[in-house]
């Protein structure tokens, strides 16, 4: 390309091009003769520190489903500030404090034949330079992405990939040797959602939670709360309001069901189980939905959930609105009405927090939650899916 | 006659729809022109019990579900598929199509079927080995859950034993009659 | 998936008309006698143009059908990865200890399915793809027992699954582990 470029130039420039080429030609003549060979020298930019209105937006690129996407977006300046290229069906976290960025991906060696590999790849979260690729030798669970299939501890140290082999199963990957580990048991139940640098808990397909405690050889200890939802008739989603942090969780059900719990401990605190519905919303159909149809803003525990009218089953129809509720209290605080119904959405965790939601134009639309008014529309990708805040 | 030719331009507009709309709009477009033209499909009675409280008639009622066109979302078997449909791709609701793989593992679910009431399981298996086909992109949740239950979920890659794991597209092969 | 394996699906898949093979998932196997379903009595285009055969499932073969089938096939047999029922899963009643595993393999222990249907299941299960294995005076699962044995959880499926085949060796009800060995590499797929 580049030298196809330059003979062309240079044909031009001889003047043997000359009807095809005269606005180029005339273009080069016209600069000044110790200046023909220097122009701009290319710099690479940097990222600026993470801030919390900053939004990474994971994209599988259904139709060209090997070659996953992140995009990096100034939530308040609507301003696309970098990617990063993935593999197939990546996963993504981000380190506690940004400095690091992860895609949990599948490449094979010739596109979509060959030999498969996993692998977790590094970034820097500034430069967005690669620094380590780490292989997982297990593979990995491969399905159109959901946050917590793959997540990182919350002191940052272990970066978690969940297996489906099918026995199930969790790869451990240390991040300050940038090794893999070795893989956790979890027989039949998924999502990891971790609460310490060595322990998770994640959802059993009865509906029991297991918590899971890991030692440096990880071996484990585990807990077993008995089934906390109706996996059968009203099973919870697959994303939820979670602060691993605090180790605080805020399930949501197909039927609009909040399950809270405390993490925190070796020994979970599960609460009883409260409606997002009144009898008014219920008459009018209302229901959750969406993909990354929940949130929280930790600071404050207030849950933000996408909400639609639809029958049982719809559960992945986008919202049309953004219901808040105080996750103490259960009480509604808001409705916030969107422009354009969303199938995921996310919430800076600053003091003044942006409400981010993917629509399906594709577009990403950010309202301020203390007005629940439009700040701006952005639009990029072809299907991104996931959205990832600082702190999230 | 009349019929005929409603059903007609029923079929073309699913048809187009189902490709260039998402589903959220091809429901609500149905949904529209079917109350307008009063051709609400009756549905026969269920033959069992059951059968009525399968997420899949609810579905079926919903988008008006029919047996003629698998090019369209709106076909009986794909009241739980997720993704591009292999009909649209050279392929059909049980043939990948060319050059591309069935898996051999699938996951099971049930569809009414609008024109007999009864309910058929569905074993939804991805075709595989090549790029996503990009074609046809239909989305059906009746029963799906999510992936602790693996075994009725449809955003998994069935192509579990495929030539890779690369997912083409989507298929739904009557398994029986229930 | 084994190449037979392959060219048994293949054959299923591409065979006949060029809009869509026959989809018949032949019914679970010949010696069980299943319902079949008349395809002109199918309203839809592609069962009709084929004339595709399809069984009429119900009882223990649709909780089968609904709850295993998709991963272990409707002959038993399925991908490497997916532990082979065919021809080999009764020999785990061979011992009170293989007996119990099979009820506690995290996919049947967690089934959403009652004590009495999963004890159903099990039983039809084992006669449909493993009744020449199975010991000559086998007892059937009851109620009671899938009960007892649901009431304790598996902490390592992987190791449980390796002691229990050590068990049946000890036993002698085979000479060797290799028979129940399977790719657990998930590089393979």
């Amino acid at each position: 390309m580049e030298r196809a470029f330059l003979s062309v130039a240079v044909a031009a420039l001889l003047g043997t091009f000359a009807a095809a080429s005269t606005a180029f030609a005339d273009e080069t003549k016209a600069l000044p003769d110790d200046a023909k060979l220097m122009g701009e020298q290319h710099s690479i930019a940097i990222l600026s520190k993470p801030h919390p209105k900053r939004v990474y937006v994971l994209e599988p690129v259904f139709p060209h489903i090997v070659a996953s996407k992140v995009w990096i977006i100034e939530g308040d300046k609507q301003e696309l500030v970098g990617t990063l290229s993935g593999g197939y069906l990546s996963n993504f976290a981000l380190a506690p404090d940004n400095s690091q960025l992860y895609l949990f991906d599948t490449y094979w060696s010739k596109g979509t034949r060959g030999t498969r590999s996993d692998f977790i790849t590094f970034f820097d979260g500034q430069t967005l330079d690669i620094k380590a690729d780490v292989d997982l030798p297990k593979g990995r669970f491969l399905v159109v992405p959901k946050k917590q299939n793959a997540d990182i501890t919350p002191d940052g140290r272990y970066l978690l990939s969940y297996n489906l082999a099918p026995s199930t199963s969790v790869s451990v990957v240390d991040t300050t040797e940038r090794k893999y580990k070795g893989d956790l048991e979890i027989p039949g139940c998924g999502l990891i959602f971790p609460t310490a640098g060595n322990r998770l808990s994640t959802v059993c397909s009865d509906g029991t939670l297991l918590t899971v405690k890991w030692d440096a050889a990880l071996k484990t200890t585990t807990h077993r709360d008995g089934p906390f939802f109706d996996a059968e008739n009203d099973p919870v989603f697959e994303h939820a309001a979670f602060d691993k942090k605090k180790g605080r969780v805020h399930w949501v059900t197909y039927d609009g069901n909040i399950i809270s719990a405390d993490l925190s401990k070796d020994k979970p605190v599960i609460g009883k189980p409260w409606s997002l519905l009144s009898a008014e919303d219920k008459a009018e159909g209302w229901r959750p939905g969406g993909w990354q149809l929940i949130t929280m803003h930790q600071p404050t525990n207030r849950i933000f959930v996408l909400m639609h009218k639809g029958p049982k089953w719809t559960h992945k129809q986008p919202g049309d609105e953004v219901w808040v509720f105080d996750g103490n209290t259960g009480k509604r605080l808001d409705r916030i009405h969107l422009k354009e119904h969303a199938t995921s959405l996310a919430i800076s965790q600053d003091a003044e927090p942006y409400l981010f939601t993917q629509t399906e134009k594709p577009s990403l639309v950010t309202y301020n939650v203390a007005d629940g008014k439009e700040v701006g529309e952005m639009a990029f990708g072809i299907s991104p899916f996931l959205l990832f805040t600082a702190g999230d | 006659m009349v019929m005929q030719v409603i059903d007609k331009l029923f079929e073309r507009m699913s048809r187009r729809t189902a490709q260039k709309m998402s589903r959220r709009n091809f429901v609500a477009t149905l949904g529209a022109a079917l109350a307008g033209a009063s051709m609400l499909p009756v549905l026969p009675v269920a033959r069992k019990a059951q059968a009525a409280e399968d997420p899949g008639v609810e579905w079926a009622k919903r988008v008006g579900a029919q047996t003629t066109d698998p090019k369209a979302c709106n076909y009986w078997r794909y009241c739980s598929s997720d993704g591009y449909l292999c009909s649209c791709c050279g392929g059909g609701p049980a043939t990948c199509p060319p050059g591309s793989t069935p898996s051999p593992t699938s996951w099971v679910g049930s569809c009414l079927n609008p024109d007999d009431g009864k309910m058929y399981l569905i074993a939804y298996r991805d075709c595989c080995g090549k790029d996503s086909c990009a074609q046809c992109n239909c989305l059906g949740t009746a029963g799906e859950m999510p992936t602790y239950r693996p075994q009725l979920n449809n955003d998994i890659i069935w192509c579990f034993g495929g030539s890779s794991m690369v997912y083409h597209c989507s298929s739904a092969a009557i398994v029986g009659q229930v | 998936m084994t190449r037979s394996m392959a060219s048994a699906l293949l054959a299923i898949f591409f065979s006949g008309a060029a809009i869509s093979a026959s989809e018949s998932l032949p019914s679970a196997d010949a010696g069980t006698a299943h319902e079949s379903v008349d395809p002109a009595s199918v309203p839809d285009v592609l069962v009709r143009r084929n004339g595709t055969v399809l069984p009429r499932v119900s009882g223990a073969a649709e909780d089968y059908a609904r709850h295993c089938q998709g991963c272990h096939g409707h002959l038993g047999d399925s991908v490497v990865e997916v532990p082979r029922l065919k021809g080999r899963v009764g020999l785990f009643t061979h011992s009170a200890e293989g007996r119990a595993y099979i009820v506690q393999v995290p996919n049947v222990l967690q089934a959403h399915l009652s004590d009495a249907r999963l004890a159903a299941l099990l039983n039809w299960m084992l006669r449909e793809y493993s009744g020449a294995e199975l010991p000559g005076a086998f007892m059937p699962y009851t109620e009671a027992e899938v009960a007892l044995a649901r009431t304790h959880r598996l902490g390592s499926v992987i190791d449980r699954r390796r002691e229990v085949i050590d068990g049946l060796v000890r036993l002698g009800v085979v000479t060797s582990p290799e028979l129940f060995t399977f790719a657990t590499d998930p590089a393979r797929y």
